[in-house]
């Protein structure tokens, strides 16, 4: 099976999304074609397989997309994200597509209510044509559902990138640290990390922001004693999360972030603000504003019986996301495209 | 005041029946469902009105139904419906509406992503109580209130010495079969380790084991009852049934790459189960003896009390 992968914008979560499954199916031909994304990369994209990067406008990428689909006859179209999704309207009927939305964009929190009708409407519009989706989580899988029933929605979890052997990591450090990793955007609403810092300022507790972005966010987290470590390679990021005691999540909206499963696979506990992706995929949710995800915070800290059950329910989204239930789900997700459409069975490699 | 519980037999009833405690906790209640073994063995004791179990789009008979219950609706006084699906919920629907009694319709757990056809058509009719079981399916039409994988919790067990029984299950009345699950416990399972196989339609006579192709539910929830580990396709009945019993199961999802289902609702669930922490979940061919190791060290223990809900 041939699957070309389409991104606009390739780096951050949607980078190693991709690398996952590139990973994970390993008998699959891969090959990617995207817009390259500054100052995002984490993940490299592993050798061996094509990459085509565009480097001009938007129309420019389309059209160069819809050419290249001609040429390479992949039998499955994988579109990541709300912008690749957008050559739904464009590829051929009888051309399998998987979209993965990686966050719908109606599930945005920094735009106005008409912008986010527009969205919904978009996605509704977009939802016409026969595809398949690959959710990131249960909200996710609910929302394409609400698009159009009769997609077929597949789970396709991030999977923890560790196994949970590192949960028994020692802890270095002496001070209890609370981490939140992500791009300094209104995505991951730093100025809510800030809040619950200045919250408990008169707790012995170092709040940690792994990750970098808009400099007046940054500066308003460093205002609130956070510190900032900018971006890190992956195996130092690895160890700083291992040694934190608690991952606090501000994220305003998201599909499955990457961070919080990679926490909770190095058996750091969780605790996320309460949106419902977070929710649908279990993890332990203590309010959506700066009080009460402080006080979830203290009570983490003060309360025997919560600080377990918040621990033992982050296991368990880490033991739920495996690599091999991704892979499974993802081959399920490509078999329904191509039984979607009518060009028949994937060819043999 | 009397209160009606609609629901088709099989996994419908008995969803309807684990959240009965905590939606219908008086005693007068009428029971709405089609007479099969398992309907008749779960209702001993109780009044039930029969109904014939439809196939699927048998609006005809969807309009019978609503004229028989009209006579119940006639005869005594039905102080409010809940209906977990099938269709049958349709005909009780339109009989409470008829008699201007309150409806509540349950989605089944089941759907964890999604509506059932059932569901989609009574999104559209006002004047009904819907709900879903899982609260992020939830929206200005569906409210989450209950869901029949609340109260349990799982707690370490110490795991016996002699060899383990094991009931392996796929579903008695699976379309589909799942043969990939079965051939790869046959080469982890240690020879001295006693099993069941209920294989469903799965072709794997060539493995020289004893197998059933379906167990009647009561037989069935014996044997689970008596079991060191249950291993299950990721059905909600077979999953509901294990931890009702005490077992923590290893859940593995069916997948359509390998003809195994049609759709990815077992996976939608298995994921569910496993970040509750409720299973095990494994891929098929991917379960090794660790995992059934491991498994043997859980168990599950039900809430005493069931906290009422007002619908």
């Amino acid at each position: 099976m041939r699957v070309l992968h389409v991104t606009e914008a390739f780096g951050g979560g949607i980078q190693s999304a991709i690398a996952n499954y590139v990973d994970g199916l390993d008998d699959v031909d891969h090959s990617l074609y995207s817009r390259a994304r500054d100052a995002q990369s984490t993940w490299a994209w592993p050798g061996g397989s094509g990459h085509e990067v565009y480097a001009g406008g938007l129309v420019g990428f389309f059209v160069r997309l819809l050419a290249k689909v001609r040429e390479e006859k992949p039998d499955v179209v994988h579109l990541h994200s709300s912008f690749a999704g957008l050559a739904r309207a464009l590829l051929p009927p009888g051309q399998a597509v998987v979209y993965s939305p990686h966050c719908y964009a109606m599930e945005r929190r920094d735009v106005r209510v008409p912008v986010l009708w527009a969205f919904a409407l978009a996605e509704f519009l977009l939802a016409r044509r026969r595809q398949s989706t690959a959710a990131v989580s249960l909200r996710e899988a609910t929302l394409s559902w609400r698009l159009n029933w009769r997609t077929p929605r597949i789970l396709v979890l991030n999977p923890a990138p560790f196994g949970m052997d590192h949960a028994q990591r020692p802890r270095d450090t002496g001070t209890d640290e609370i981490v939140m990793v992500g791009r300094i955007s209104p995505q991951k609403d730093p100025h809510l990390f800030a809040e619950v810092a200045r919250a408990c300022t008169d707790r012995p507790w170092h709040f940690v922001w792994i990750g970098d972005g808009e400099a007046e966010d940054r500066a308003d987290l460093e205002d609130a004693g956070v510190e900032v470590t900018g971006w890190t390679q992956p195996d130092l990021l690895a160890e700083r999360l291992a040694d934190a005691t608690l991952y606090l999540h501000s994220g305003a909206w998201e599909g499955g972030p990457v961070s919080t499963v990679e926490a909770a696979s190095l058996g750091v506990p969780v605790i996320a603000r309460d949106i419902p992706s977070m929710r649908s995929l279990g993890y332990p949710v203590a309010g959506d504003g700066p009080g009460q995800l402080a006080a979830g915070v203290t009570r983490f800290f003060t309360d025997r019986s919560y600080a377990d059950d918040v621990a033992r329910r982050s296991v368990s989204v880490a033991s739920a996301a495996t690599r091999a239930s991704m892979s499974a789900s993802l081959l399920d997700a490509y078999t329904s495209a191509i039984e979607r459409t009518s060009r028949g069975r994937p060819r043999a490699r | 005041m009397t209160e009606m519980l609609v629901a088709t037999s099989g996994g419908h009833l008995t969803q309807l029946h684990m959240l009965r405690p905590r939606i219908a906790s008086g005693t007068d209640v009428v029971w709405v469902t089609d007479a099969t073994a398992q309907s008749t063995s779960l209702l001993a004791g109780e009044r039930v009105i029969p109904l014939p179990n439809r196939p699927p789009r048998a609006y005809l008979g969807v309009l019978r139904d609503y004229l028989t219950l009209c006579g119940a609706f006639r005869r005594e006084r039905i102080e409010h419906v809940y209906s977990t699906g099938a269709q049958m919920a349709l005909s009780a629907m339109l009989a409470a509406k008829t008699f201007r009694v309150p409806f509540s319709y349950i989605e089944s757990g089941t759907r964890v992503s999604e509506l059932s056809a059932t569901g989609r058509l009574l999104d559209h009719v006002p004047g009904v109580g819907r709900y879903v079981q899982y609260p992020f399916a939830a929206n200005h039409h569906w409210k989450f209130a209950l869901s029949v994988f609340e109260g349990f919790s799982v707690v370490p067990a110490v795991p016996g010495q002699d060899p383990p029984r094991v009931i392996v299950t796929v579903g008695g009345n699976a379309h589909y079969g799942f043969e990939r699950l079965i051939r790869q416990l046959h080469s982890v399972i240690p020879a001295d380790w006693s099993v069941l196989w209920q294989v469903g339609p799965s072709d794997v006579g060539d493995l020289g084991i004893q197998t059933v192709k379906s167990l009647p539910a009561a037989r069935l929830r014996d044997e689970i009852a008596a079991a060191d580990l249950v291993i299950s396709h990721a059905g909600t009945g077979s999953i509901l049934t294990a931890l009702s019993l005490g077992k923590r199961p290893i859940v593995v999802p069916r997948r359509t790459a390998h003809g195994e289902h049609i759709d990815g609702h077992q996976n939608d669930l298995a994921s569910y189960v496993a970040s509750e922490g409720l299973a095990m979940v494994r891929e098929a061919d991917a379960i090794t003896l660790e995992d059934l190791q491991e498994s043997r060290r859980y168990r599950v223990l039900a809430a005493p009390e069931s906290v009422p809900v007002q619908l």
